[in-house]
This record gives C-alpha cells, sequence and structure tokens, in this order.
C-alpha cells in the first residue's frame, strides 16, 4: 500500500516535474526573491525583511501553483491521464493524496529554499533576526502555499480543463489581492484575506508574542499593535479557508464523472 | 541524467542568482540624521562601493567612522570600536567613496578632531555595485553547474553515439 502511494509520487514527479518545469521554478523564483530584497532602510536595520520576501514571491507562487496543479489536475482530465493512471488500479482518495501532496511539497521545498537563502544571507548579520522569526515565516510560507493549491486544484477538478481553470484561478487570485482594501496599520481584519499581507503581519504578531511569553525584550512587554482579531482572522482565511477548498476538492475528486 | 539535470539545476540558480545580483546594484539614496550626539545607524550593509555625503553643518573637520555594531555597541568609544574605514578632514557637503569589504550591520560615527561625537550628525548614503559576496556565489554556481553539464553533456553524447537513448527520459 505505501510502496503503491510512492510509486504514485514518483510517477507524478516525472510526468508533472519533468525538464524544464523545475528548472524554470527555480530561476523564476531566485530572481524574484533576491532581486528586491533590501536590507535596509530609511531608519537602520529592517527587522522585518520577510515582507519583501512575501511581497515578492507572491506573484511567483501564483504562477507556478496555477502551471503545477493546472497540468496535475485539470490536464490529466483533460487528456484522461487519470482513467489511465485510476486503473492501476488504485482509489481516487489515493490518488488525489499523491499528485496533491508530491506538489505541495516540491512547491513548498522551492519556496523554502528560497526563504533560507535570504535567511543565510542575514544570519550573516548576527542577530538582527531571530531564528524564530524565521520559523514563523516559513510556517506562513507552508499556509500561503496550502491555500494557494488548494485553490487552484478546486479550480481545475471543477472546471476539468487546464486553460480555463488558470484563467479562472489567476483572476481570483490577482483579483481578491487588488479588490481588499489594505490598512497598512495592520489593524484592520479585512486587510488579512491579502495572503501578501497576511503572512508578514501574522509573523510580526507572532514575534512580539513570543518575545512577551519569554520576556526576551529585557522583562519590558513589547507594544502590539495587531489586534488578536486581525491575527485569527488571517490563520482563519488561510488555514481554514485552505482545509475547506482542499476536503472540497476531495469531495469532487471522489464523485467526478470522468467520462 | 540525475545528475546532468542537478547540474542544469545549479546552472540556472548560478544564472539567476548573477542576474539577481546584477538588479540589486541600483539602491535608495538613504538620509539619517540624528537628534543628539550620538552613532547612525546600525544599518545593514553590504560588500561594495559606498558612497557617504555628510549633510550636516560642522563647526569644524569632522571625522567619519564606519563602525561593526558588535564593537560599537560593546564599547561606545571609537578608539576601541576599531573602524573599518575612517574619514577625515570632513565638512558639509563633502563626499567620501570606499569599499566595504564585508557584509554586516554597522554604525556611522561623527567624531570631532578631539574624539568627541558631534551634535546632531547627518549624513547620505548610498550603496552601489556588485555585491562581492553574492556575486562570487553566483559564479562559483555556475562554473560548478556549467562543468557538471558539459561532463554529463558529452557522456550522454558518447552514450547516445553507441545506442539510441532518448534526452531526460533514459
Amino acid at each position: 500500500m505505501k510502496s503503491r502511494f510512492l510509486e504514485l509520487m514518483s510517477w507524478e514527479l516525472r510526468d508533472n516535474w519533468s525538464f524544464p518545469i523545475l528548472e524554470i521554478a527555480i530561476a523564476i523564483t531566485v530572481l524574484q526573491a533576491m532581486s528586491f530584497s533590501t536590507f535596509t532602510h530609511r531608519d537602520g536595520v529592517d527587522p522585518e525583511v520577510w515582507i519583501h520576501f512575501f511581497e515578492g514571491t507572491l506573484f511567483v507562487l501564483v504562477i507556478s501553483v496555477a502551471m503545477v496543479f493546472g497540468r496535475s489536475f485539470g490536464e490529466s482530465i483533460e487528456k484522461r491521464k487519470l482513467i489511465v493512471l485510476l486503473s492501476y488500479p488504485v482509489s481516487r482518495a489515493r490518488l488525489f493524496f499523491a499528485k496533491y501532496l508530491t506538489n505541495f511539497l516540491m512547491l513548498f521545498s522551492i519556496f523554502g529554499s528560497s526563504l533560507l537563502a535570504q535567511g543565510t544571507s542575514l544570519f550573516l548579520f548576527d542577530g538582527v533576526v531571530r531564528s524564530m522569526s524565521w520559523s514563523y515565516a516559513f510556517l506562513y510560507l507552508l499556509l500561503e502555499v496550502f491555500f494557494v493549491s488548494s485553490v487552484m486544484t478546486l479550480f481545475a477538478l471543477l472546471t476539468k480543463r487546464f486553460g480555463l481553470s488558470i484563467l479562472i484561478f489567476l483572476v481570483f487570485m490577482f483579483g481578491i489581492q487588488y479588490w481588499i482594501p489594505r490598512n497598512y496599520t495592520g489593524e484592520d481584519p479585512i486587510s488579512y484575506l491579502s495572503i501578501d499581507f497576511a503572512c508578514p503581519f501574522s509573523v510580526t504578531y507572532l514575534e512580539a508574542r513570543f518575545v512577551n511569553w519569554l520576556g526576551l525584550n529585557g522583562g519590558t512587554q513589547v507594544m502590539m499593535s495587531i489586534p488578536d482579531i486581525c491575527f485569527l482572522a488571517g490563520l482563519t482565511y488561510m488555514l481554514g479557508g485552505g482545509l475547506v477548498l482542499f476536503l472540497a476538492s476531495l469531495v469532487i475528486m471522489k464523485r467526478m464523472d470522468l467520462d | 541524467m540525475k545528475t546532468l539535470r542537478i547540474g542544469i539545476i545549479i546552472l540556472l540558480i548560478g544564472v539567476s542568482l548573477l542576474f539577481a545580483t546584477n538588479m540589486r546594484t541600483k539602491t535608495m539614496k538613504i538620509s539619517t540624521a540624528a537628534n543628539a550626539p550620538m552613532a547612525l545607524g546600525p544599518f545593514l550593509l553590504e560588500p561594495r562601493q559606498t558612497i557617504i555625503v555628510l549633510t550636516s553643518e560642522t563647526p569644524d573637520n569632522v571625522t567619519i567612522h564606519v563602525v561593526p555594531s558588535k564593537n560599537w555597541e560593546a564599547t561606545q568609544n571609537i578608539s576601541l570600536a576599531n573602524p573599518v574605514f575612517t574619514a577625515s578632514g570632513m565638512r558639509r557637503l563633502y563626499a567620501v567613496t570606499f569599499r566595504l569589504e564585508t557584509r554586516g550591520v554597522y554604525y556611522f560615527v561623527v567624531t570631532m578632531p578631539n574624539g568627541t561625537l558631534i551634535d546632531e550628525p547627518a549624513l547620505k548614503f548610498e550603496q552601489t555595485g556588485l555585491a562581492q559576496d553574492l556575486y562570487m556565489i553566483s559564479i562559483t554556481a555556475t562554473i560548478i553547474g556549467m562543468a557538471i553539464t558539459t561532463y554529463n553533456s558529452l557522456k550522454f553524447i558518447i552514450k547516445r553515439k553507441r545506442g539510441n537513448i532518448s534526452l531526460f527520459h533514459a
């Protein structure tokens, strides 16, 4: 059973990440993540450098997820590859998990490596950025990839078309990002529905919580301008929303008519 | 074929990092001022060409020191802080250019000839050119990637001449 699941994952890797998909994704991610990150700002050291990371990589992440999940689900239904795979024989749920997990892990490792590269370059500035903050940044990157992947999977399974699903997904993602009003003080819960906004602000919130909890700031409490409701709004949207979309995709996969 | 693909990935990382390093050469000018006699910063600086312009009025020729943050925070004394760069004889709107060798966090300390910090120092600085460490990493990755790719491509071509093997699906 386990080896069959791994076989499916390996097949997905060969089919969906063949040359030059992985290479293009890595090259664009390195360009996007390393080109525009500035480590200095007007008032001195900028400890919230991951703001630039999340801002800079959202576009690449959305495009990569659209291509990878669009090919994996939309195109394989369109070209009837899914029927061939199901004759393996393997259950639809197992196939869904194998495809989703493979693509999700690959994307997370590409973007995670990019975040790691930025983190490594910042560790050269010893003590400027706390390693705990980077752990939170990784956590939010995981949530971001999960949410975006779940949205695209749902669209791909609903439309059963590669091109159409990508079109709807891009309009949805960039439309949502564009239309959500942003309050840069971080005190408006609605702003947290924009994922490149929610991630860095939530990391800042968690870091302040962590510092206050352990009393790392010389006993004095770090002032938190971000209310709990905002943090919870962002977390619910990304984790809860991602989970709902993931389960909805699983249900569609199990019940959909492939003929 | 796995090694060939690894080589291509390393090569692409190197080339894209080289592009990214080139795109980072244009940086914003940063103006900074203090309300009291104190060091300016700390700033995260990269190993590249750095231009400093003194923008505040000074009663006398002053000296600008670029000091690693750890040294400054430990000593708060310029004679003990081992500055990485010192420019003396500076007046308002004098500019000085130097190449920073190591990436790190630095303070700018402006002192009178007798060593005391000047009142309300203000300066403008800009970093231009390629960040040397990123440049070296990108070049190294490109060379390693190119070597692996070339070696494996040649091996593959020789193999293909002997038998029919399709690229990347062998």
